[in-house]
């Protein structure tokens, strides 16, 4: 099996893993598309190519730019293969053998990295190119330059929480990380390209690269792979309390619990913004509830049978969902109030919308709850949004 | 007390074949039923009707004398199911399993703690009884999942393919605790892919093929046709060209 192959195999593996749909990696690849045409006019309406050239500076930022979006996408990428190394371990036992097959296997994460440098930076490089070609051609090689440097930090983050958090913890808390990097780094887009980091530090960046990134990266990999093989410490829990089931030990024990505290403070920086407030209380209400939900629930909903068999299992889940529904739900309506004292149609549909969510976890299939979940959601910011609409006017 | 009723029972996954066709059959009191089929033949169908997990097409299923689907959370109290994957908590530890086993199954606590102590010390469990079950090996998983499914006491005992992962002294440890329960009155049925589990242990062998039972013997019946491996073989001679390929191979 040559190498080109079976990276193309895992790659398509991965991507169908991901999105089993056709139609739906189709969507996903003209949304890339669309978000990097998108960004290239963005970007010459903040640095105009006319009538002045474009500045190295502009290049600078955009490779910083690159570089965090694509430690973002890479470690998204990179944390299915920590959680799940088993097609890892398959590779291996052909003949390439295991370094090569850590590389074959790296190859969706390459492809995760290689997605925004290519449909951000290269539509760019190419408008560019009309007014200034040797600002552009630099641009793609501190593009290339930004995303090497990418796979190695990702690489070295997964193998830090793999060592601390344990494998399957720390794609996790990798998974959660790298998704509000990129996030992050895309909210923060116009700021970065306006930073002027300057001609030396570009030049420096390019010059060290070539020096630097190759013998780091064997490094990097080296301990990848290292503690990918690693055995871990088996995880010890205390006395139960006999009587009482386990559930709220269960969501200590999980680190989505991290990714929704990552929440607070994108939410105290919404809710500094006024035009947003109205709609960020419809999310809190609707999807605050069911995040938190889905949070407890998560071990019954991968393994339904368990509360089907069990002859107190809908008794059980019917007073999760109302304990821990009502505890999600109480602080979120508390904010709503704050946001819209008086306003009491809203704060009624948005304290509905919220109450009936855990009614949805009596749906089975996971679509249907979904699409019911999306309509509580879909009325929540519709009054918000026409609630706005009220209070300007009134203003 | 009855132990497992079936009668006329059909099943099938959507608008597909019927896995299960008009099989009846019944597992009494004190005895070990053993159901053979080559795979495919409809054994965790059939297990998964009895504890409720499915609901039939047509037919009765009755467990400890209590209709299944009229009474799913009754029949599910005489019940302990051993699936083919265990149902356990990977994040919680084997004693917190079982303390959650015995919430779900409302064993009072005072009950249940001093019965998963013994269970686990039955099994060889008792050292790695804090550590979190998603560390623990197939076998050790499959001990905690049978200590789960007795944990509450059941008067009948489904278990698909019990015997795997198991070391020699858990599978000798099964095969008495098995014993022990059909002699005081339990009903037991259970599927295995080795034949030598079925001639140690079973009194009676239901063969299955195509969705029917087309064979149900005692224990004297099977040693006369050769033990199970030849009731099998049989089994196997009668699927046609897949059969022949194997045998001439």
């Amino acid at each position: 099996m040559s190498w080109v192959a079976a990276a193309t195999w895992e790659t398509r593996h991965a991507l169908r893993q991901l999105l089993p749909w056709r139609w739906a990696r189709w969507l996903l690849v003209l949304l890339v598309l669309a978000l990097g045409v998108g960004l290239s006019v963005l970007v010459l309406f903040i640095a105009p190519p006319s009538p002045r050239p474009l500045e190295v500076g502009v290049v600078a930022g955009f490779m910083g730019f690159n570089l965090l979006l694509a430690t973002g996408a890479a470690g998204v990428g990179l944390s299915r293969l920590v959680a799940r190394p088993r097609g890892l371990w398959l590779l291996s036992l052909s003949p390439m053998g295991e370094r090569s097959a850590l590389r074959v296997a790296l190859a969706p994460t390459l492809l995760a990295a290689l997605c925004p440098v290519t449909l951000v930076g290269l539509p760019f490089a190419l408008l560019a190119s009309r007014v200034a070609p040797a600002v552009a051609a630099s641009m793609v090689v501190a593009g290339v330059c930004a995303l090497g440097w990418a796979l190695l930090g990702s690489v070295s983050l997964a193998t830090l929480l793999g060592q601390r958090l344990g494998k399957e913890r720390g794609a996790r808390v990798l998974a959660a990380l790298s998704g509000w990097l990129a996030f992050m780094s895309m909210m923060a887009f116009g700021a970065l390209v306006r930073l002027d980091l300057g001609t030396p530090t570009l030049v420096m960046f390019l010059v060290l690269t070539p020096l630097l990134l190759p013998v780091l990266w064997e490094r990097a990999l080296r301990a990848f792979l290292d503690m990918l093989r690693g055995t871990e410490t088996p995880r010890t829990a205390p006395e139960p309390a006999w009587g009482r089931g386990g559930w709220a030990r269960l969501v200590g024990r999980s680190s989505w619990g991290l990714a929704l505290l990552a929440l607070v403070p994108v939410t105290v920086v919404g809710y500094g913004q006024p035009s947003l407030r109205r709609a960020l209380c419809a999310l809190l209400a609707v999807q605050g509830v069911s995040a938190v939900l889905e949070l407890v629930l998560e071990p019954e909903l991968s393994m339904p049978d368990r509360l089907r068999l069990a002859p107190r299992g809908a008794v059980l889940r019917a007073r999760l969902l109302a304990v821990w529904g009502l505890a999600a739900l109480v602080p979120a309506l508390a904010l709503c109030a704050l946001v819209g004292w008086g306003r009491w149609t809203w704060l009624a549909t948005l304290a509905g919308a919220g109450a009936l969510v855990p009614f949805t976890y009596f749906i089975r299939p996971r679509g249907a709850r979904v699409v019911c979940q999306l309509l509580l959601l879909a009325v929540a910011l519709a009054m918000s949004g026409s609630e706005t609409v009220v209070a300007v006017r009134g203003d | 007390m009855s132990g497992v009723e079936l009668s006329g029972l059909s099943f099938r996954h959507g608008r597909g074949p019927d896995v299960l066709d008009q099989l009846s059959l019944e597992a009494r009191p004190g005895e070990v039923l053993g159901v053979l089929g080559v795979n495919g033949a409809g054994k965790t169908t059939l297990f998964r009707l009895i504890a409720g997990l499915l609901k039939p097409r047509v037919g009765q299923v009755r467990v400890g004398g209590v209709d299944v689907v009229a009474n799913r959370s009754e029949a599910s109290r005489r019940l302990g199911f051993v699936p083919d994957e265990p149902l356990l908590y990977p994040r919680l530890s084997a004693l917190e399993n079982l303390n959650q086993f015995a919430v779900l199954w409302g064993v009072p606590a005072a009950e249940a703690r001093p019965r998963a102590e013994a269970l686990l010390r039955e099994t060889g469990l008792w050292e790695e009884r804090n550590a979190w079950v998603e560390g623990y090996s197939r076998g050790m998983r499959q001990k905690v999942a049978i200590c789960c499914a007795l944990l509450h006491r059941p008067s009948v005992l489904v278990l698909d393919e019990p015997f795997n992962g198991l070391d020699m002294g858990a599978a000798l440890w099964l095969r008495e605790l098995l014993r022990a329960r059909a002699s005081a009155g339990d009903c037991i049925l259970l599927s295995q892919h080795q034949p030598e589990v079925f001639d140690a242990l079973v009194d009676r062998l239901a063969v299955l093929h195509q969705g029917r039972v087309v064979e149900l013997l005692d224990r004297a019946e099977v040693a006369r046709r050769g033990g199970t491996g030849e009731v099998f073989q049989r089994v196997r001679g009668a699927e046609g060209p897949h059969a022949v390929r194997d045998e001439s191979a």
